[in-house]
């Protein structure tokens, strides 16, 4: 079945919400863990389980995104038949209909892509998500269950979540499916927005949505059909982490530096590729003290770092403190900079003696390229 | 039909680097893992790719498996091209028989063939034993300029070091006017690194005459270069003057290591105009745990330390456990040392596992006769039991138990 499934990859979370770290690239390549981009768990996911066709929908400013998937060869998809392909918004000269505002308007501009392939079940995933699901098992339940649509979700209970959460009968039909309200206490069902379609069903749903002008895929194509196609749920047990705003990834980064939850990411038998960039190893210096710390390669590190994530290339001089950090590639912070609770972007500098902070609920973003 | 290319680039790795011992049991020199992620060969690879050659043979012969599968298709290097790129060339069978690689001259005499495919004007021998970088490009300008039949890197080396190596005795202009094996009184101290440019024509006809003579060794100090010199060609001697240095030996490779950590030794791994590739799984950052304590050392991705680490050189995925000591070692990719163990002054190869408190090399002060310390060594895969000593200057073999 496997091989007869391609995944649409999205590239944007189409969201209203906004995310200092990505208003110069695309959610998917927001970097993440030291050495990685958000998309890089969807695609080891996906190449993991023999996902062989994988087109990533682009929007707007995707040049990262083409700098880092490439030709897709350190995912092993530079492939003759299939492969990964990065799909560019399809616009005409006048036309307001294709510009990508929604995920249906995305899809719309890939359906030609969709009509052409061969495969038969298509996989909708958002690669905002940093999790390791075996996308295998989840076709061969859409197909078990004779599903029309599959919905991945999982049981959690956020305090703060306000996106779709579904009822399911005994048989593992979606019954009802709304929007969660706020605050919540009680476990939910919440989806994940990875979704299994029969591929002539979707291309049946695009044309109405293109006939009727539908901009909105949770409404229009899942909940408005749940009396009129069976659509099941599938349990993601797992980890899991949703990264929309700068407070889930650096929620999501201090998750990282406890031992649990990082084998399960890196070491459960799903190896995260990433784009290999040869940088040497990290250097440690004669006054270096580091503790629960995630360090990338290319480092050169003599100052005091702890409960921090530090990406490759990034300097930390003689005496500088940084604790509760994620530093991105190839910063540096200069000898009496005391950091806490900060994100830098990549590129940044922190020059002598400056002191900053945030707090664990909204930590401190210094952007791109900047100096401090 | 191939293009004609203006320098090809020929490696010999086939050597078994018998002075590395347990090191190279189960793998040629050239694929001995070296700086935390690289192996010996992604030095010269990485050099011909910054020096713009990109068609590359690479000669091997001892346990080529390892190698073979390390180069691959030459991705990493950038080496997988559509004309020209990488090529491993093991000894192969003809009509007339089948024939290992008798000396480093024969290995290219038998791929004559593969050489005058790319009809290269000139051709660059290197070794795959030696950690360096070098700008080939600047020799052949060089090479060209003094249109000279070959020549031949040589480094300035202190008398004393001199009878290591093989000497050049030149002229004031730089024209080798003898060539001496390791003397005993060396008149020079220009030592050859092993590395040779060579005008394709005249290296050909000579490795065919060398070829003639059953006397020969087929090799090229031995032979090649004195059979030039005699037959009057211009040999011309290129000084080198960065870091360079044979690892052939477990205490150069050792301190090859140490020079890493050391910003005057001149051997930089990230300096950005000149990287080094090598092939590398992805593996996540390494992570630095509560007890951990590390200075003045290497660590690569995929460790996960909570033990003190000082002066070391570590690889990816090492595991180093919490009360563990490690103290100018260098531990290759995926060992674990355990709970309490000790490893001082000693290198461990890849897979192996120092059980707890158990107890690997010395500190050299504490041996007041230098003749009975040196470097431990354990190979690939070996166990370490608890509370064993492994002593300085010993050596345990691949795979072995105890």
């Amino acid at each position: 079945m496997i091989s007869k499934t391609l995944c649409l990859l999205f590239s944007e979370s189409y969201s209203a919400v906004t995310n200092e770290l990505a208003s110069d690239r695309t959610l998917a390549t927001v970097p993440f863990a030291g050495r990685y981009r958000l998309i890089d768990f969807a695609l080891s996911s996906l190449v993991k389980s023999r996902v062989n066709n994988v087109g990533i929908l682009t929007k707007e400013h995707y040049g990262s995104l083409v700098d880092h998937v490439g030709s897709g060869k350190d995912w092993d998809l530079d492939r003759k038949n299939g492969g990964l392909k990065i799909l560019t918004p399809f616009a005409t000269p006048g036309s307001e209909t294709t510009r990508n505002r929604s995920k249906i308007d995305a899809l719309l501009s890939c359906q030609m892509y969709l009509e052409e392939s061969n495969e038969e079940y298509v996989i909708l995933a958002d690669s905002n998500i940093v999790m390791n699901i075996d996308f295998a098992d989840l076709v061969r339940y859409h197909n078990d269950k004779g599903a029309d649509i599959t919905i991945v979700y999982q049981q959690r209970s956020d305090a703060v979540y306000n996106g779709l959460v579904i009822d399911q009968d005994r048989d593992g039909r979606v019954v009802d499916a709304y929007y969660a309200a706020g605050q919540m206490s009680d476990r939910q069902n919440q989806v994940l927005k990875v979704f299994v379609f029969n591929k002539d069903l979707l291309l049946n749903l695009l044309g109405r949505a293109y006939t009727f002008g539908w901009t909105d895929f949770e409404r229009d194509f899942i909940t408005k059909n749940i009396n009129k196609l069976r659509i099941c749920g599938y349990e993601h047990k797992g980890y899991c982490a949703v990264i929309n705003t700068v407070g889930d990834l650096y929620k999501a980064s201090m998750e990282m530096l406890t031992p649990a939850i990082r084998k399960e990411v890196f070491e459960s038998g799903t190896t995260i590729l990433t784009r290999v960039k040869n940088s040497p190893p990290t250097l440690y210096g004669f006054e270096s003290k580091v503790k629960n710390s995630l360090i990338a390669d290319g480092c050169v590190i003599d100052g005091t770092v702890e409960n921090c994530v530090i990406f490759r290339g990034v300097k930390i001089e003689k005496g500088a403190v940084l604790k509760d950090c994620v530093i991105m590639q190839n910063s540096t912070i200069h000898s009496g900079a005391k950091l806490e609770c900060v994100i830098t972007d990549k590129d940044v500098t922190v020059q002598p003696e400056h002191v900053m902070g945030g707090y664990p609920t909204y930590p401190f973003v210094i952007s791109k390229g900047q100096t401090v | 039909m191939t293009q004609k290319k203006d320098m090809i680039a020929m490696l010999l790795a086939g050597g078994q680097g018998s002075r590395l011992y347990v090191l190279t049991k189960e793998v040629a020199k050239p694929a001995v893992s070296f700086g935390g992620k690289y192996k010996i060969i992604d030095f010269p690879l990485s050099n011909c790719v910054n020096s713009g050659i990109d068609t590359v043979g690479v000669l091997t012969q001892y346990r080529p498996l390892e190698l073979n599968a390390y180069i691959g298709n030459g991705q990493p290097w950038d080496l997988d091209r559509m004309n020209g790129g990488v090529f491993v060339l093991p000894p192969y069978q003809t009509d007339k028989g089948s024939e290992w690689y008798k000396g480093t001259a024969n290995a290219i005499y038998q791929n004559i063939n593969f050489i005058d495919r790319y009809d290269p004007e000139n051709v660059l021998i290197l070794s795959g034993d030696h950690i360096y970088k070098m700008d080939y490009s600047k020799m052949l300008a060089y090479h060209k300029e003094n249109e000279a039949a070959a020549t031949i890197a040589v480094l300035n080396v202190s008398m004393e070091e001199a009878s290591r190596f093989g000497i050049m005795n030149c002229n004031p202009d730089h024209t080798i006017y003898e060539f001496e094996e390791k003397p005993k009184h060396p008149k020079s101290t220009l030592a050859s690194m092993g590395i040779y440019i060579f005008n394709w024509k005249k290296l050909r006809a000579a490795l065919i005459a060398d070829e003639a003579d059953p006397k020969s060794s087929n090799d090229f100090g031995k032979n090649i270069i004195p059979m030039m010199l005699a037959g009057g060609e211009k040999l011309i001697a290129y000084e080198f003057d960065g870091y360079w240095k044979d690892v052939g030996t477990i205490s150069s490779l050792w301190d090859a290591n140490m020079d890493l950590l050391n910003p005057e030794s001149g051997l930089q791994l990230d300096s950005g105009d000149w990287k080094i590739y090598a092939r590398s799984e992805a593996h996540p950052p390494h992570y630095i745990d509560e007890h951990a304590e590390i200075a003045e050392s290497i660590v690569t991705e995929g460790c996960e330390i909570d033990g003190k680490i000082w002066y070391s050189v570590l690889f990816s995925n090492v595991t180093v456990e919490e009360g563990a000591e490690l103290n100018s070692a260098v531990v290759m990719s995926n060992t674990v040392i355990k709970k309490g163990a000790t490893v001082k002054y000693a290198i461990i190869a890849e897979d192996a596992i120092i059980e707890e408190g158990a107890i690997v090399g010395d500190d050299p002060c504490n041996y007041p006769d230098a003749s009975e310390w040196g470097i431990a060594v354990v190979g690939r895969g070996a166990i370490i039991k608890k509370g064993q000593v492994v002593r300085p200057k010993e050596m345990i073999e691949p795979d072995a138990n105890r």
